[in-house]
């Protein structure tokens, strides 16, 4: 176990080298919002889409165009409106009169790296376009089914301000996404440098540091990285605690929650903490990965009853609740 | 047959004579076919002279309240009795579908004199507003025996409240003999039953909980760390089951709690965490380190827990 724990180290290290370097470029042009430049790469180490929300001019859509750049990969950004239909995202199939054949148009989904910019802006049958491709990973056009490219990788912002004219997510396709982050406010300091940057002129121009066949590997070691039976059934209690919390000794949180979450939820958390452990450098999760993303894990998929809502009580402080309470391992 | 048609006039002149004289007065009496029904009742037939007696009379009817006016009701007109006290109440119900109305005139009577008492008749005039007519009720005298007044049982009905007055004055006494036991123990300076400090317990209990002769290299950390996050909650009341380790240190630190307790907390705990997460097993001396480390961390605060216990005594007897 020594000799695995060993090897794993050395492996990090080696694979990790991009961390440091992907960083400094996106801090070229974002300050602060660390907390969403490290899960935007969670998300890429372990495989799984992202849901940024935040109020307008949060740098959201910057992030991922700048994260976008410093990865050579094929990027794109559809910004989604009322009037997209899914065939604008998956593609189409095309008469060609020379040849009186069909022939496929694929669509910008086609990519390794996709903004979904304001997804809760177009309809129900384009979100569904689009959250069905994040799942299977394929896309079928006409009698064809195309696989989409590895990494791929969904990064959807929305806005939660603004109600009218838009299509708020149906909560088994929230559950797609593995985090979902609230983007906050940046510091004084923080928005002092971003004006000063911003008034300055031209941003600077990231440069391109991470190649998709390093994200695959980095994505391996991840997987190899040690989660203890401890830590696992530590995951397994916080999820079950959403689900029974009377067993957990929290029998106030009861009529607060009508739904807990779901074994995906076990799944991301589990597969989120090694990635947040790698990004620190270690070969084995500790609790602190556990607590570190179980927020972004689990926000969206605790869904809190009416009685919560007429007590202005979130589904995060039912997390909050839960995280603080369920014995550390 | 000149008779029989006299006869005939003379019947005829009767009935519509009768008739006019309702009609001047306006008041019948109750008619055959009336919903409307007065009773009268007492609630004894014998009272003595010192003591009342309730006579009720009873107005009831099917229908809204409104369904009759109560023109006119006179008092009873009493023999050896005199009314000392008059009611009324009005009842609706719904029986079956149909309402039905109950008014009762209640009076408190108090003979006069022994013998007999008498209520006469009451009589009640009413008007049917769907005929436009006063019809009246009249019931039949009631008689009552007037004994030889009882004498008044003032001590047996005030024992309860001379039962409560005496528990009062009972626990009031109590309490202040309480009151001056206590002042006097603290003045002659009595010992209070002292609590040994929980390092003692913790310390007790860690050296039962590793045998360093078949030492449990996979176990023993976990419940080495176990024990020192235990003993912090209780001592220090700090969130230590539920925070991991930096989250730990960092609340220790907010709290400026002493630094070589936050760094041997922090070595503790990490060594342990280390071996719980990593799947490896831990070497023995890393288990003697963290065990010392403990028991210094139980040691030194016993230490300070008996000189600050001691250091109270002192002011105590001081004062």
């Amino acid at each position: 176990m020594e000799q695995d724990m060993q090897a794993i180290h050395e492996k990090i290290q080696k694979e990790s080298i991009f961390v440091d370097s992907l960083f400094s470029e996106i801090s070229k042009v974002i300050i602060g919002q660390t907390y969403m430049i490290e899960r935007l790469m969670i998300g890429l180490l372990s495989n799984g889409h992202v849901l940024l929300e935040g109020v307008p001019g949060l740098a959201k859509t910057m992030a991922v165009k700048t994260l976008s750049s410093a990865i050579q990969t094929k990027f794109q950004r559809i910004q989604f409106t009322p009037d997209l239909l899914p065939a604008d995202l998956l593609g189409t199939q095309i008469y060609e009169r020379k040849d009186g054949k069909f022939t496929v148009k694929k669509g910008p989904i086609f990519a390794n790296l996709i903004l979904a910019d304001e997804i809760n802006r177009s309809p129900a049958k384009v979100q569904s376009a689009l959250l069905e491709a994040m799942m299977e990973r394929q896309v079928t056009i006409g009698e064809t089914t195309f696989p989409l490219d590895d990494p791929f990788l969904v990064l959807a912002t929305q806005n939660p301000i603004e109600q009218e004219g838009t299509y708020p997510l149906p909560e088994a396709q929230v559950d797609r996404f593995m985090l979902k982050l609230n983007i906050g406010y940046p510091s004084k300091e923080e928005e002092l440098e971003i004006m000063r940057m911003n008034t300055k002129g031209a941003l600077p121009v990231v440069q391109p540091v991470l190649k998709p066949e390093t994200i695959k590997k980095a994505r391996a070691v991840v997987s190899e990285i040690y989660i203890d039976e401890k830590i696992e059934r530590y995951i397994v209690d916080i999820v079950f605690a959403t689900r029974n919390p009377e067993d957990y000794n929290l029998p106030d949180l009861k009529p607060l929650i009508a739904y807990g979450g779901s074994p995906r939820a076990s799944i991301y958390l589990a597969q989120a903490s090694k990635a947040h452990a790698f990004l620190r450098r270690r070969g084995y999760v500790t609790p602190e990965d556990v607590r570190a993303i179980g927020m972004d894990v689990l926000r969206h998929r605790v869904i809190v009853t009416y009685e919560a809502e007429a007590e202005e009580i979130s589904a995060e402080d039912v997390v909050r609740k839960v995280l603080n309470n369920i014995e550390v391992p | 047959m000149k008779k029989h048609i006299l006869l005939f006039f003379m019947v005829l002149w009767l009935v519509s004579g009768r008739t006019f004289a309702q009609d001047s007065s306006k008041t019948n009496t109750q008619p055959a076919n009336s919903a409307i029904k007065l009773s009268t009742q007492i609630d004894r037939t014998q009272v003595p002279l010192n003591r009342t007696v309730l006579l009720r009379a009873s107005l009831t009817w099917e229908g809204d309240p409104d369904r009759y006016e109560i023109v006119d009701f006179e008092n009873p007109a009493l023999t050896n009795l005199e009314i000392i006290g008059t009611s009324t109440s009005n009842k609706t119900e719904v029986t079956a579908g149909k309402v039905f109305t109950r008014r009762d005139y209640a009076f408190t009577l108090k003979p006069r004199e022994l013998g007999m008492g008498y209520v006469e008749g009451i009589i009640i005039k009413y008007r049917d507003p769907a005929s436009d007519k006063e019809y009246s009720l009249v019931t039949q005298r009631i008689s009552l025996k007037v004994t030889d007044p009882v004498p008044e049982g003032h001590a047996a009905g005030h024992w309860p409240v001379t039962i409560l007055y005496a528990a009062i004055i009972i626990i009031i006494i109590g309490l202040f003999w309480f009151f001056l036991v206590y002042k006097k123990s603290k003045k002659t300076g009595m010992p209070i039953e002292e609590v040994p400090p929980i390092e003692e317990t913790y310390l007790r209990s860690l050296k039962e909980m590793i045998d360093f002769n078949k030492p449990d290299l996979k176990n023993d950390f976990s419940q080495l760390s176990k024990h020192l996050r235990n003993y912090l909650a209780e001592k220090f009341d700090l969130p230590a089951i539920k925070t991991t380790t930096i989250e730990l240190i960092r609340i220790m630190e907010e709290r400026e709690m002493e630094e070589r307790l936050i760094s041997q907390t922090k070595e503790v705990l990490g060594i342990a965490d280390e071996i719980k997460f990593t799947g490896r097993l831990g070497s023995r001396e890393e288990l003697e380190k963290i065990y010392g480390s403990v028991e210094s961390i139980l040691e030194r605060q016993l230490t300070e827990a008996k000189a600050a216990l001691s250091e109270t005594d002192f002011q105590d007897k001081e004062s």
